[in-house]
């Protein structure tokens, strides 16, 4: 049975500073209800600002928020509708599982009685297979279990909208991509909204319906996890995207006889005949940036190309990445696994044009994006 | 690799200095005692062995049992209130503004103070030739008290004495124990839906339950033993009315110059002591839910 539970969620020019610090500006976003949103970001970028002043642990210097189609900007966290589950899990560490899966349904004066709080907290613990645990204290389970416990506390109450503050962060590798899968099946059976909070752009890709990408306090990007990687807007949001990093290269476009060059340093690139509307680009500084999978060996076609000696290649498994040396910058790509790479080798390099992306070196915005020019 | 070979010895050679200092300053005067309240010892000169004479003495004393409700009703009356001005103190100034930093030095003030000193002080404050009581009585148009002279007054004044300096050892040991509370965690009850006083007694009363058992222990025993208070302020008078234990050690150990019978008292007091904090830790933990205290 699927029925939309979520709520929806409007930030409307909201800004928090600490002194000359600005913590979060201006920030605008609407999350539709039962929508699953990530708010990715480094560090201090304004995502779990964003996350607390929706919580009410915080409020915001300017600004107003609905959730659904009340104005909750002033109300207290216990009137706002929403659930949260923090990083460290914030279990209450004297009270058994079961006393914690029960602390929500007394809280608020909910009138239930004795036998209706047990049940409830018995169906939660079975939904999420701690049923077992429930007489146990917080310190006697595994991270695992803890962490399910603090979903279980946030589901109790049924509410419209779930907070997560990375709560994945303390898991290790395997439990973590178990956990993500167990949640992304629990938001398509609840289909409440879930507001997300990581730094792993991965989680967030293979987790949300969208994703909002912050750096500095500031939103960068707001759209579907396929929109931002491939189409980002500017550097920050193409580099921090993805496993590796982009190759960025700075330089400039020049036109040298009937054909456009993209100089950089001590490496010409002859740009091919589809980029020819490149040349608006010239007198500007820009880096031209591509990921390590666009980075082919050998010809190809449609494709920048360039000689190189293979200085260093590492094994993952599924591919192989290399670093070759192509006049005085490094490259990396991506090469099949079976692929044989022999270290001081010179290759010949394709920069696949449908990969390529184009930067204002000044500003990071974007100005092609994966061979398109950036609308 | 012969390295990291840990022998029994080398252990012991790690405790020795905390064993030296625990059987110097603890055991020895503990034995000490117990060796001199079983003989005669006159202007500390040690007499013959004289058996359970000394504690016959001082137990059938007729101002034996006085001390023993002195003690037992001072000690009570002042750490019920010194503990809850130290934990209403601690909660109140649980913040990190400028006033509350400079309001937790104002209230540290009076433990810092000698206690020797401090009770002078207060000794002048009730006096009734210069004090500040009758001063504060003729600017209200009231008949001062007359503070030390009157029963009643001078238990309360000797109270006042231990919550003036002692509220601050508990402020400080409650405030402590709520640093040590995760804030995620008062976060999460609020988003839970919990009020403040839910938060209060659900969460923050129950995680300060080793803070408070310490700070009551401290406490007590330090009330149950405060000689200074009665020895400055009221010297036990009037009419024995603040006449504690340690005051009466200190007068038959070296005002009456028997030693013996004065450590018998001392054992006795020990006895009470250990009897207090047993039956303290016997009700914490008849009231505790799944922690190691």
């Amino acid at each position: 049975m699927i029925q939309d539970s979520g709520a929806s969620i409007a930030f409307r020019g909201i800004g928090k500073r600490y002194g000359e610090t600005v913590a979060l500006a201006d920030l605008d976003l609407t999350i539709q209800p039962g929508e699953f949103v990530s708010l990715l970001g480094p560090s201090g970028s304004g995502k779990t600002t964003t996350l607390n002043i929706l919580a009410g642990l915080i409020s915001a210097d300017n600004g107003s928020i609905m959730i659904g189609d009340t104005d909750v900007t002033h109300l207290s966290p216990d009137r706002r509708g929403i659930a949260m589950v923090f990083q460290n899990y914030a279990l209450y560490p004297h009270m058994t599982i079961a006393e914690n899966l029960a602390f929500p349904l007394q809280a608020r004066g909910h009138d239930l009685s004795k036998q209706a709080i047990a049940a409830k907290v018995k169906d939660v613990a079975e939904t999420l297979g701690i049923g077992h645990l429930l007489a146990r204290y917080p310190k006697e389970i595994s991270g695992g279990q803890q962490q399910r416990v603090a979903l279980g506390r946030a589901m109790v109450r049924d509410p419209k909208v779930f907070l997560l503050d990375e709560p994945l962060s303390n898991l290790d590798a395997r439990l973590r991509l178990k956990m993500r899968r167990d949640l992304k099946a629990l938001h398509q059976r609840l289909r409440s909204t879930i507001v997300y909070v990581t730094h792993d752009q991965s989680e967030a890709m293979s987790l949300s319906d969208r994703i909002a990408i912050y750096q500095g306090g500031r939103l960068q990007q707001f759209g579907a996890p396929a929109d931002i990687y491939r189409k980002p807007v500017n550097a920050f949001v193409a580099n921090f995207m993805g496993e590796r990093e982009m190759n960025n290269l700075s330089g400039t476009v020049v036109q040298v006889g009937d054909g456009l060059v993209f100089r950089s340093d001590g490496l010409n690139l002859a740009l091919p005949a589809p980029l020819n509307d490149w040349a608006r680009f010239q007198g500007r500084a820009v880096t031209l940036g591509i990921r390590p999978q666009g980075v082919k060996i050998g010809e190809r076609t449609d494709a920048v190309q360039c000689e190189a000696v293979l200085r260093q290649v590492e094994h993952a498994g599924t591919e192989q990445f290399y670093y070759a040396q192509a006049g005085g910058i490094e490259l990396s790509g991506a090469a099949a696994a079976d692929a044989v790479l022999a270290i001081e080798d010179r290759v010949r390099l394709s920069l696949l044009t449908r990969e390529l992306y184009l930067f204002d070196t000044a500003s990071g915005a974007a100005l092609v994006q994966g061979g398109d020019l950036a609308a | 690799m012969m390295d990291g070979q840990r022998t029994p010895f080398q252990a012991y050679r790690y405790l020795l200095p905390a064993l030296v200092l625990e059987v110097g300053f603890v055991f020895a005067p503990l034995a000490l005692s117990l060796y001199y309240s079983v003989h005669r010892v006159r202007y500390y000169q040690l007499g013959d062995f004289n058996g359970l004479q000394n504690y016959i003495d001082i137990l059938s004393h007729r101002l034996f049992l006085n001390s023993f409700l002195v003690t037992c009703s001072f000690s009570l009356m002042a750490l019920t209130l010194t503990f809850a001005t130290g934990f209403g103190l601690a909660l109140f100034l649980n913040r990190d503004t400028a006033g509350s930093i400079l309001l937790r030095t104002v209230v540290l003030l009076p433990y810092v103070i000698a206690m020797l000193v401090g009770s002078m002080l207060l000794k002048w404050i009730f006096s009734t030739d210069a004090g500040l009581v009758p001063l504060a009585a003729a600017w209200f148009d009231v008949a001062s008290p007359t503070v030390l002279a009157d029963p009643e007054y001078a238990m309360a004044a000797m109270v006042a004495n231990g919550i003036w300096r002692d509220s601050a050892f508990a402020m400080v040991m409650l405030l402590a124990g709520l640093r040590s509370i995760p804030p995620n965690l008062i976060q999460a009850a609020r988003i839970d839906g919990a009020g403040s006083y839910m938060i209060f007694r659900r969460i923050i009363l129950p995680l300060l339950r080793p803070a408070i058992l310490i700070t009551l222990i401290r406490l007590l025993l330090h009330f149950a033993n405060v000689l200074t208070f009665p020895l400055i302020l009221t010297g036990g008078g009037p009419n024995n009315a603040t006449d504690t234990l340690a005051l009466r050690i200190f007068r038959i150990g070296f005002e009456d110059f028997d030693l013996g019978k004065a450590n018998a008292m001392a054992i006795v007091l020990c006895l009470f002591n250990i009897a207090a904090v047993v039956l303290l830790l016997a009700v914490f933990r008849k009231t505790r839910g799944g922690q190691s205290l």
